[in-house]
């Protein structure tokens, strides 16, 4: 049995409004093993991000399970909560908006040691160590000293985006879930931190769940794929196999459509029509029938299950086969 | 109506000023500068491109490479203050924008040349009607009646794929897809002959940004438009373009067609770029990103501005602005390290 | 490490420093701190400079109703009381029902908009509710009511402004909290495990200060103004207290012969509440860290 970090069992989202219930997330279920990267891709609104959120617990789901390290992370108190979460942290979407503008780099890198003890020590001892301790990790994600009392607003995205990295770090968590954490970036930086990202995974062992729209970046970071669609996964692969050989149409749909910065290898797939339906009230059908180009019958019976098609391939499609 | 006289007389003024040209635009060094009383931000330094009718020119750049500004001065509608066009032609199918009066601008604006934004929820009014705002356009340009417009926003609502019985629906009925097919529709009211396109896609998601493209390649085609691309996804360049224009800190660093810039790169930033990206067909272990950052533009260092970053950069590059090389007809890089003529980037060798 | 250091303590003390600097950039902010601070001073002092039975209740009738002149800089009254002694007597009145009574509105007021904010819900809906009954009467109205069953004094002419202080101040922050409450950087400090106490004293009321402070330093000008109303109308603080609002009250009878009586308290009262929202507006810029340079 591999070592397993984390387990998610049949986990429900819904929010309701007024029109009914929003499936956000339905019946989503995964593990990952220790160390590795599972990419999460999907387009918006397909609930990636609640998942993400969801598995941290910042979302309390509507039903379901999240195995962390064993524990069922959904039914413990909120003390042990706030405990586990050293545990597992977030590195956000933006960088502009997830840090408070009132404080200071440093306030902000060292702000989560002041609710749980990582160090043991106390008045000026505790202080000096916390200094320690930020400018080393200000060092490890590329933060130069001379930043230590900046602000954020006086910074660029992509010196936000350590900033985000280093607070999420200095718990020394073991899950680190990345909710699109260089969408907001330029290129060249978007680079910088994807390799600082990996870099950190091999030094200290890191788990991560790699939330994204973007499949290029995905394919470089990650060890498996789950490709979301209106709030399930509808298919789940190593990160190989998934781009070798896609199964479900809307995985080979999002495959084709990504421009490639290439001559003559523009991918002739065809370009899939429609638009992601609302996900309110939905009909007990295939959640991708009204877009699906080989939809058959079947697909008019219930939604499918997530089934092991291949070993460690798992797709949720009536047709294919 | 009386609007539609005016524009009327301006039009016959504009063909006594027109120049001969089988240019849709032309700029001669543009230099576009941003004056606060602090600082002087230097966003366009002397750029200088062309487009050809029937071709799609694609502007590559990261953020606050100038691209926008560039459009901008294009359309002669930089902020002013605290934006100001220092110098430079601007020609649009022969008219040198930077002569026109407020009239006949706003006349070519729209009937001319046109752009398409990149965000399509903020694009688009939120208490008027998609039919309003594309018949909003017509109705400015074009002397016909009520009714008549709108059998035409209804014909340009069908040619963007949008039922056309959907013209009174408000823009928040509409998906971030469908909204910038709005936009589309309204750019292309007029029937301009030159489309400015600012990250028409950056916006969506990837299959709706393989709708949006399909569709724009199709309209090009049929109205014979000429379009520049601003974007920073050398992905959708590779689709959509002809020639290329690369920009930097507010330079234009590489300049060609489509296949010399991608498969005969000869800037380094360039490189850096296509480094950068994680190739979907090239699964690599590690990126090169670029190191660093782009200078601040209020404060450009004297020599190269990509030089703090270069992997190729000698003291030349420092002290002295680069030298701009051809390498063919169409192909410019404005790099000092050419004047070695063995010199080759890494991608090349 | 030992040079950053020393550069990094000493930056830190000088947090204090730094809104100062950004402070002193504000040039209406500045001239409206230093006439804040005479005011204050005048507030303070004002037994020191004046006695209050020789120079500001004793009527010397032959003197009465003088024009500015030398010896009276701002004239007499009706019972010849030197109107310069009265109105710098009075600073002290008007500010403090001023200052203390957004003071005591803020005190409540903030902590109610906060929560009823943050926790939502059906607390907020009925805090809201109770809030709203509060605004739709009329505030003067509001605080005439109070001081009639209260009774005429300056303590219940506190509490009084401050109870129609408190809904607006509620309310304010009520807005800006739910609207700080979405950010990014609140859910990033809940992913940290930051208690919800923290959370609001310290991510989401910092980030609220603006338009409460800018409310606040509105408040205390309205609050000056409607003491003197009320004192206009003999509701306010009983004669022979020289509050502001009592000053003008005493001056309509005169107001043909003797505009001075009205002109200088006036003027006072415009003055004093334009110097508190210039001071406001200036602490505001300077303590947003984004609004630097």
């Amino acid at each position: 049995m591999a070592d397993t970090i984390l387990e998610v069992k049949n986990l429900k989202k819904y929010f309701k409004t007024n029109k009914g219930n929003v499936h956000a997330v339905d019946n989503v279920s995964f593990t990952l093993e220790r160390g590795k990267t599972l990419g999460i891709v999907g387009e918006s609104g397909c609930g990636k991000s609640t998942t993400g959120r969801t598995i941290l617990r910042l979302i309390e789901p509507t039903s379901g399970e999240v195995y962390f390290d064993g524990k069922d992370i959904c039914k413990v108190s909120n003390k042990e909560m706030t405990k586990l979460r050293k545990d597992m942290q977030i590195i956000f979407q933006d960088p502009f908006s997830s840090l408070d503008p009132r404080m200071t780099v440093s306030q902000l890198i060292a702000e989560p040691l002041k609710y749980h003890k990582i160090i043991e020590a106390s008045g000026k001892e505790l202080e000096q160590k916390t200094e320690e301790m930020v400018l080393d990790l200000m060092r490890t994600v590329g933060l130069a000293e001379r930043l230590y009392n900046a602000y954020p607003h006086e910074l660029d995205g992509g010196r936000r985006q350590r900033i985000g990295i280093a607070r999420a770090l200095i718990l020394q968590p073991k899950l680190i879930v990345c909710d699109e954490p260089v969408s907001a970036l330029d290129v060249s930086i978007q680079a910088q931190i994807l390799n600082l990202l990996q870099e950190l995974q091999k030094e200290r062992g890191l788990t991560y769940i790699f939330i994204t729209h973007n499949l290029s970046v995905v394919n470089h970071i990650a060890d498996e794929i789950a490709v979301m669609y209106l709030g399930s996964i509808v298919e789940k692969a190593p990160v190989e196999e998934l781009f070798q050989n896609p199964l479900h149409p809307y995985t080979k749909a999002l495959l084709s459509a990504i421009p490639v910065p290439e001559i003559h290898k523009k991918q002739n797939g065809p370009v899939i029509q429609g638009e992601v339906v609302s996900p309110i009230n939905l009909p007990d059908e295939c959640r991708f029938y009204k877009r699906c180009p080989i939809s058959c019958e079947a697909c008019r019976q219930g939604v499918p299950e997530l089934r092991e098609v291949l070993p460690g391939h798992f797709v949720a499609c009536g047709c294919c086969q | 109506m009386k609007l539609n006289g005016k524009n009327g007389k301006s039009d016959t003024n504009l063909e006594q000023i027109r120049e001969k040209t089988d240019l849709a635009v032309s700029v001669e060094n543009l230099v576009v500068h941003y004056e606060t009383s602090s600082e002087t931000v230097e966003a366009v330094n002397s750029i200088s491109f062309s487009l050809k009718k029937k071709r799609t020119l694609g502007l590559v750049g990261e953020t606050g490479a100038g691209k926008t500004t560039a459009m901008l001065a294009l359309m002669n509608m930089v902020p002013n203050p605290p934006g100001r066009i220092i110098e430079g032609e601007i020609r649009v199918n022969g008219l040198d924008m930077r002569k026109l009066t407020p009239a006949q601008l706003q006349h070519v604006r729209g009937s001319e040349i046109a752009m398409i934004f990149q965000d399509p929820m903020t694009s688009l009014n939120p208490v008027l009607t998609i039919g309003e705002q594309i018949g909003e356009s017509i109705l400015l340009h074009r002397n016909i009646s009520k009714a008549e417009a709108l059998k035409e926003t209804q014909k340009l609502l069908e040619r963007v794929g949008i039922d056309p019985e959907r013209y009174g629906e408000y823009p928040h009925q509409f998906s971030g897809g469908m909204r910038q097919r709005v936009g589309i529709a309204i750019a292309l009211a007029c029937n301009p002959s030159v489309l400015i396109a600012d990250e028409p896609t950056s916006a969506l998601d990837v299959t709706i940004q393989a709708q949006i493209l399909q569709m724009m390649r199709k309209l090009k085609e049929e109205n014979d438009t000429s379009m520049i691309l601003i974007t920073h996804d050398l992905g959708v360049v590779a689709e959509m373009c002809d020639d290329v224009a690369v920009m930097y800190a507010g330079h234009i660093v590489e300049y060609g067609t489509l296949e010399e810039v991608f498969n005969k790169t000869k800037h380094p930033y360039t490189e850096g770029l296509f480094n950068s990206l994680p190739n979907i067909n090239n699964r690599v272990e590690k990126l090169q990103p670029i190191q660093g950052l782009m200078p601040d533009p209020a404060n450009l260092p004297k020599g190269c501005a990509f030089a703090e970053r270069c992997p190729y950069a000698s003291e030349a590059c420092r002290e002295n602005p680069p030298e701009t090389h051809s390498f063919s007809d169409t192909h410019l890089a404005a790099c000092t390290a050419y004047q070695d003529p063995d010199f080759r980037i890494g991608r090349n060798k | 490490m030992n040079s950053s250091n020393e550069v990094k303590s000493s930056v830190k003390q000088n947090r204090a420093l730094e809104v100062w600097k950004q402070y002193r950039r504000n040039k209406g902010a500045m001239i409206g701190l230093v006439i804040l601070i005479i005011l204050i001073l005048i507030a303070v002092f004002a037994d020191v400079i004046w006695d209050y039975e020789t120079d500001i209740t004793a009527m010397q009738v032959g003197d009465r109703l003088l024009k500015p002149c030398l010896e009276h800089p701002f004239g007499t009254d009706n019972y010849g009381r030197d109107m310069l002694a009265r109105i710098g007597y009075g600073t002290r009145y008007s500010l403090s029902i001023g200052f203390v009574s957004v003071l005591m509105g803020v005190i409540i007021g903030v902590p109610l908009g906060a929560l009823s904010g943050y926790i939502g819900g059906r607390f907020d809906t009925i805090l809201m509710r109770l809030v709203d009954t509060f605004t739709i009467i009329p505030s003067l109205l509001m605080t005439i009511i109070l001081v009639s069953v209260l009774g005429t004094n300056l303590l219940n002419l506190m509490i009084a402004l401050s109870i129609s202080t408190i809904p607006v101040i509620t309310r304010i922050t009520r807005a800006s909290v739910m609207v700080t409450r979405n950010s990014d950087y609140i859910e990033s400090a809940r992913a940290i495990g930051a208690p919800v106490h923290t959370i609001l004293l310290k991510h989401v009321l910092p980030n609220c200060f603006s338009p409460i402070l800018v409310q606040a330093t509105l408040r205390v000008g309205t609050s000056i103004i409607s003491a003197a109303g009320l004192s206009y109308i003999g509701l306010g603080v009983p004669l022979p207290t020289p509050e502001w609002g009592a000053l003008l009250s005493a001056s309509k009878s005169f107001i043909i012969n003797a505009q001075h009586m009205c002109l200088f308290p006036g003027l006072a009262i415009m003055i004093t509440v334009m110097v508190i929202n210039l001071v406001g507006d200036g602490l505001r810029g300077a303590l947003d860290p984004k609004l630097k340079r």
